[in-house]
């Protein structure tokens, strides 16, 4: 019963954000709004991470088996992809050297004229 | 025949034991570049070939795990909130980074994007490519791109991050676990949060932290780009 009550907790979390998605007609995502929401909710001890652990944990730790039919659907679509999917991996591999350097270096400056501030 | 393989479990029960296989291939392979997921993608569409199983049908399978992308994005609160402590140090470190680092991953798409000469629709496909699956997938429905091209883009990213990883950090000499934990987290999802773990407890917690910090940042930057029509 408690992985039910868990899962409920989660779903009723998420519907919320679709709620307020479509009441509000907001830009944002419902699931975007909703992981907000749960960020609110546990912020201000409405839910307790232990009354969602067990099945936010299987969820997090088993993400990447849920991203398997979506990338099936490659199969009705591969045609898109012709002709372009080695320059789209070029492309991925140079955006992600940037996007790590640019990230690394932004926060190791800052952090470092922290510690330094603080020590 | 047709009709058994249009029953939903069919679907579901091909991506429970192909999933599951993948990730024993995985384990027994002992190589940790090699990605699962993707490996069970490539045995589900075999097995869809051989068999002659139209994808409609395997979909209506497929879709009942589908549909828990939605509050699996809402559970990344969780890892977000139990590291909050860092957080609070670390702030204007972290924040800065990857408000700077998912910005620089958008118009880094963007521009090669144009230089490659991919068009609008393969671009939108791909910008959401920094972020977790199920934010991606968001994005390309926000964008009305392919749900499918952004797979395969995040997990590009995913595999390529590890590899050059250690690479960069020598050569740009980044030392500081906080900057290592957020630029994995930022730039390569929960894939970069396995390496991270590797460097370190501090490193992993940071990491992880990042990934719902980076794909709510990006969600805003695009909405920011719409809104001045920058695409």
């Amino acid at each position: 019963m408690k992985i039910i009550g868990q899962l409920a907790i989660i779903l009723a979390v998420y519907l919320s954000g679709l709620l307020l998605e479509h009441i509000f007609s907001l830009p944002l995502p419902g699931s975007i709004i909703g992981l907000l929401l749960m960020l609110l909710l546990l912020h201000l001890n409405i839910i307790k991470v232990e009354k969602i652990k067990q099945v936010s944990d299987f969820f997090l730790n088993n993400m990447m088996f849920f991203f398997i039919p979506a990338t099936v659907g490659i199969m009705a679509s591969y045609q898109i992809l012709e002709g372009f999917l080695l320059k789209i991996i070029v492309l991925v591999m140079i955006s992600v050297l940037i996007t790590i350097s640019i990230t690394a270096l932004v926060v190791q400056f800052i952090a470092k004229r922290k510690d330094r501030n603080n020590g | 025949m047709d009709e058994f393989f249009e029953n939903p479990i069919f679907g579901l029960f091909l991506t429970l034991a192909i999933g599951w296989l993948g990730v024993k291939i995985r384990d027994k392979s002992g190589k940790n570049w090699v990605n699962p997921m993707l490996l069970s993608v490539l045995m589900v569409i075999v097995v869809l070939l051989t068999l002659d199983i139209p994808y409609e049908s395997y979909k209506k399978g497929g879709d009942l795990i589908h549909m828990f992308l939605g509050p699996i994005t809402v559970v990344l609160a969780v890892p977000l909130y139990s590291n909050r402590d860092y957080l609070k140090k670390y702030s204007k470190s972290i924040l800065v980074g990857i408000l700077l680092g998912s910005f620089s991953a958008l118009i880094s798409v963007v521009f090669l994007s144009k230089l490659f000469g991919l068009d609008e629709f393969l671009m939108k496909s791909i910008m959401g490519r920094s972020v977790t699956t199920p934010i991606a997938l968001a994005i390309a429905d926000m964008l009305k791109a392919n749900q499918s091209i952004v797979i395969i883009a995040v997990s590009i990213t995913g595999v390529f991050s590890i590899l050059i990883v250690p690479f960069v950090y020598k050569l740009l000499k980044i030392t500081h676990p906080i900057a290592k934990g957020v630029a994995l987290g930022t730039a390569a999802h929960a894939i970069g949060t396995g390496k991270a773990m590797e460097y370190g407890p501090l490193e992993g917690a940071m990491s992880a932290l990042s990934i719902g910090i980076a794909g709510v940042f990006t969600i805003v930057w695009i909405l920011i780009f719409q809104v001045i029509g920058f695409i």
